[in-house]
């Protein structure tokens, strides 16, 4: 899950680490705004930050207006940019060329900056630990200068320690008040990282203002989904504006595996790589695929109706492909759902099923038996069904 | 011989008595699995299937039952105590089938694992079998064939998929690993390849990846330096969208690295034969190893 950067900074402020004087807009009517003001009554200058989860937001373009997503603007113009924003829809290079709708504005304080720097903690796979990465060369495209960039292992049962942090003291060049502020900084993101269950928290910039104090500019944080059985408090985090809306309904329905495509044949299957294999495959046959569902190999009887029902009402889906090879799951469990649903489904289309391992033959059965009314196919070969599949549609 | 599992292999199963515990420990007893024990939390002194003793903690059925490995099927909340009381236990081989385990938690359990002598496969893979011999996990048996290929794989339903190639093209298999799809594992593809290697009954091996991280890539530089026996591979995700997450938390392509296409190049540059499309895996495997 992401969040949104005026919630990666409150989160952040309660692991005690310092943030900009910021307050972020729900809405844009005129009481709430003037409520904001008044915290920034002794700033000469705001910054407007769009609130979406996609980066390059300064640099992106809003889709109205022309203006980009960050705008700092003296006071009295900000209830301006705030309404140049609310609503509208940010293309950035991240968001792709459709953007992103804005349902929050973030207004945040203008900090003198004399350096701006890099530091993200995240899960590095090569090494199996989290790993610390900082450059003194903050802002955008750090990548670009890879011999800045310091990476640093952290034992994940020792967590980070205080050499590491100065090390990136050391590397930051930074001196006397600012160096120990920037290892305690450190010592305290990592911790908000490990409390959180946060599988990327960055921040960029973290600039050194001009009187000498450490200050993340800007937050990213991901949380790990796999961890959410021990965040109740992350539902009130989630923004169900930045889902998709059938990816979100698929959620609802405890498909947490579904992700829009945008052909027009729908593929149901039982593991992520079997369900990869067959897009794939459908590719290579001229086939395009509407969405990709894979529903686990230990679905309930009430996921796969879900699932069923996900798929079938979709007004562009010409054509289902069932692939299964079941381990845990029954294949005759999901036959029997198919057989449930399909009569019912607002629009029929042709089916292919392809039933392979637990009560595959058990399945391919009961669908043998009832299939002369229904457009069911039942086929032993991934890319006979595809072929076949494809003629029929 | 199989790797790490054979007809002496004695299992525990922690969390025998949930629906999917008393599920696939009746599938690996039809098996021939040797089942000796089982362990869920306050229901000691039962048993299950008519026979297998129930512990109610992993110490204790390890003192009266001597397991050499254990199939770990709790749900994800639990399933890190569970593989830690397991390494606690000095159990050598455990299997964690149970997906959805956090990230942060696997990367404490890696640690945990240096300094300890267990071998973990998993956690959300679909274990291992030695066809003819003992089968821990989920892999349905029907579709196995006792021979010489040995087949290593992150996805499972992918890897069901290339043992039944092999079987319906009658080629057998040595045995099969399946060490799942996430970021982080307990085992990776050079320890089994090792293994593979140094198995007299293995004579050829299939690898099976996918989109994400780096493992194929390592899996390919572990294989150009050590490897001698022949193999064929095969990658799935080459039209995977670009930063969606495909069902694996591990399979997400950031930047160049992790992408199909760099796989396959890496695993092709050290000899393996690489199979394009699902549904020529069979070919390619039998012009490989039918010589």
């Amino acid at each position: 899950m992401n969040l949104h950067e005026y919630q990666a900074k409150e989160l952040l402020q309660s692991f005690h680490l310092p943030i900009p004087l910021g307050v972020c807009l729900e809405d844009n009517k005129a009481s709430t705004l003037q409520q904001a003001l008044q915290v920034f009554k002794h700033h000469a200058k705001v910054a407007v930050k769009a609130q979406i989860h996609a980066g390059g937001r300064g640099k992106g373009c809003l889709k109205e207006n022309g203006l980009p997503g960050v705008q700092l603007v003296p006071l009295a113009q900000v209830p301006e940019a705030v309404a140049s924003m609310f609503q509208k829809t940010l293309v950035t290079k991240q968001t792709g060329p459709e953007g992103k709708r804005i349902h929050k504005v973030y207004l945040m304080e203008c900090v003198a900056v004399q350096q701006e720097f890099y530091c993200s903690i995240l899960l590095d796979r090569t090494q199996q630990l989290p790993i610390l990465v900082a450059s003194p060369q903050g802002g955008c495209d750090i990548e670009e200068h890879p011999e800045y960039i310091l990476t640093i292992p952290i034992d994940s049962l020792l967590g980070l320690q205080t050499f590491q942090a100065r090390r990136i003291a050391e590397w930051f060049q930074l001196k006397e008040a600012a160096f120990s502020e920037c290892i305690t900084f450190l010592l305290h993101l990592y911790h908000a990282f490990v409390a959180c269950d946060a599988s990327m928290i960055e921040i960029n910039p973290l600039v050194l203002t001009k009187d000498q104090h450490l200050l993340p500019l800007n937050a990213k944080i991901q949380l790990d989904d796999n961890a959410r059985f021990r965040h109740p408090e992350w539902d009130k985090l989630e923004d169900l504006h930045e889902k998709d809306p059938q990816e979100l309904k698929a959620a609802s329905l405890q498909l947490h595996n579904y992700i829009a495509l945008d052909g027009n044949i729908a593929c149901l299957s039982n593991g992520a790589g079997l369900c990869m294999a067959t897009i794939d495959l459908m590719h290579h046959l001229g086939g395009k695929i509407a969405n990709f569902l894979d529903i686990g190999d230990s679905a309930s009887e009430e996921q796969i109706e879900a699932a069923l029902h996900l798929i079938f009402n979709h007004s562009y889906v010409k054509g289902v492909f069932i692939n299964l090879f079941g381990g845990t799951l029954a294949c005759d469990q999901v036959a029997k759902k198919l057989l449930q649903v399909l009569p019912n489904v607002s629009r029929v289309v042709p089916v292919v099923v392809r039933f392979k391992g637990n009560r595959a033959q058990e399945g391919k059965s009961l669908l043998d038996q009832k299939q002369n009314h229904l457009p069911i196919f039942v086929m032993e070969d991934t890319e006979q069904a595809i072929k076949t599949l494809l003629q029929k549609t | 011989m199989s790797i790490w599992i054979d007809t002496s292999t004695r299992v525990l199963v922690q969390g025998i008595t949930g629906h999917a515990g008393l599920f696939h420990t009746r599938r690996c007893l039809d098996y021939g699995t040797k089942i000796v024990a089982g362990v869920t939390p306050r229901k000691g002194g039962e048993t299950v299937h008519g026979c297998i003793p129930i512990f109610n903690t992993v110490a204790e059925a390890c003192a009266k039952t001597h397991p050499d490995a254990s199939m770990i099927l709790v749900p994800a909340a639990s399933a890190t105590d569970a593989i830690l009381e397991a390494i606690d236990a000095k159990i050598p081989l455990v299997i964690c089938i149970t997906e959805h385990i956090p990230t942060q938690d696997m990367t404490r359990i890696r640690q945990t694992l240096r300094y300890s002598q267990t071998q973990l496969i998993g956690a959300n893979c679909p274990g291992i079998i030695a066809p003819g011999k003992c089968k821990i996990g989920i892999i349905p048996q029907e579709i196995c064939l006792e021979g010489s290929i040995g087949v290593v794989s992150r996805s499972g339903t992918l890897m069901f998929e290339a043992i039944e190639q092999l079987t319906q093209g009658g080629l057998g298999q040595s045995t099969c690993v399946g060490i799942g799809g996430d970021p982080i594992t307990g085992t990776s593809y050079p320890e089994v390849l090792e293994a593979f290697e140094n198995d007299p009954q293995t004579k050829g091996i299939v690898l099976i990846g996918e989109i994400g991280g780096d493992a194929e890539e390592r899996a390919a530089d572990y294989i150009r330096k050590n490897i001698r026996k022949p193999i064929v591979g095969f990658i799935a995700g080459h039209h995977a969208p670009k930063g969606k997450r495909m069902g694996h938390a591990g399979a997400i392509i950031s930047g160049h690295t992790g992408t199909a296409a760099s796989k396959i190049q890496a695993l092709q540059a050290s000899g393996v034969k690489m199979a394009t499309y699902l549904s020529d895996i069979g070919d390619v495997i039998r012009q490989t190893f039918k010589r």
